[in-house]
């Protein structure tokens, strides 16, 4: 497997991305699909949700329905796996805390930064990511950290030591 | 479903199995809902496989919930901590597992706390994942 070689100074490009009705629905189309393969799913997943209905997401406490969030964390993923290719699939690991919901339509830009790489053998190394995702008007919505293989060659350090 | 109802499942429950094959048009469909134009996920690779994303197995949760346990007005993730170990292909067969471990009240909200995780039929393990969320 071919690992990506970073450094501290290594940039990852942050990912911006919008989440419409139409590909919320097509979560649902992905629902539907659960349900021909397993009954017994459809009968508790059929109906409207926070994610589908307006008047249900108000009850809830949201202003609007809001995106699901494994769509909002789908695009963190889509950022590293864009940067790290295949070795993020073979090794990558991801911990994110959802602060604020993101609302359907709102534009969400995904973050990521190299806070400390440490050695492994044959050049090899773990790299360890700030991660952050936040909204047009910048308020953020997630934050986590992430490690994930790489080559480095530069020498283990946290960044700023 | 009853938008009344909600998943009470109790700390311990275990869910699953939940098995099926990944097919092309649950790959097309998924990249087209996140708009992921990632090439990586385009062709086949060089074992003539075509991958997708390994989050892909990130919803499973539901499926499994939903075999057990009414969803009410949906869920909202508060936190997810995932580990990949190997990508996931059309035509794999995945087997899914999970267990309720954790739930607790805050701010008058009830949380459940889950691991489940995805496997191959020949055993091996492609991702592991822990989800926190609140239940409506």
């Amino acid at each position: 497997m071919e690992l990506k070689t970073v450094t501290h100074e290594t940039r990852i490009p942050p990912l911006t991305k919008k989440m419409s009705d139409r590909q919320r629905a097509l979560y649902d189309r992905m629902l539907v699909m659960a349900r021909e393969m397993s009954p017994e799913v459809g009968e508790y997943l059929d109906g409207p949700n926070i994610h589908t209905d307006d008047a249900l997401a108000r009850r809830a406490g949201f202003p609007a329905r809001i995106a699901p969030g494994v769509q909002t964390y789908s695009f963190l993923m889509e950022m590293l796996s864009r940067f790290f290719g295949k070795s993020w699939l073979h090794s990558g690991r991801i911990q994110v805390k959802f602060i604020h919901p993101l609302l359907i339509d709102e534009e969400i830009t995904s973050e990521a930064e190299i806070t400390r790489i440490t050695l492994l053998e044959n050049d090899e190394a773990i790299a360890e990511l700030d991660l952050r995702c936040k909204n047009a008007r910048g308020k953020i919505i997630s934050v986590g950290r992430a490690s994930v293989k790489v080559n480095t060659t530069t020498n283990p350090q946290k960044k700023g030591e | 479903m009853n938008p009344d109802k909600k998943n009470s499942l109790p700390v311990g429950t275990e869910l699953g199995p939940f098995t099926y094959t990944i097919t092309e048009e649950m790959a097309e469909l998924y990249l087209e809902a996140n708009d992921n134009r990632d090439p990586l996920y385009e062709k086949t690779d060089a074992t003539q496989r075509r991958m997708i994303p390994s989050c892909f197995t990130l919803q499973n949760y539901v499926y499994l919930l939903a075999q057990k346990s009414a969803w009410g007005l949906g869920g909202v993730h508060t936190a997810q901590d995932s580990e990949y170990f190997h990508p996931c292909y059309v035509g794999d067969e995945i087997i899914n597992w999970g267990k309720i471990v954790d739930r607790y009240q805050k701010k008058d909200r009830d949380y459940f706390v889950m691991e489940y995780w995805t496997e191959t039929r020949d055993g091996t393990l492609l991702a592991r994942h822990k989800i926190t969320g609140i239940t409506f």
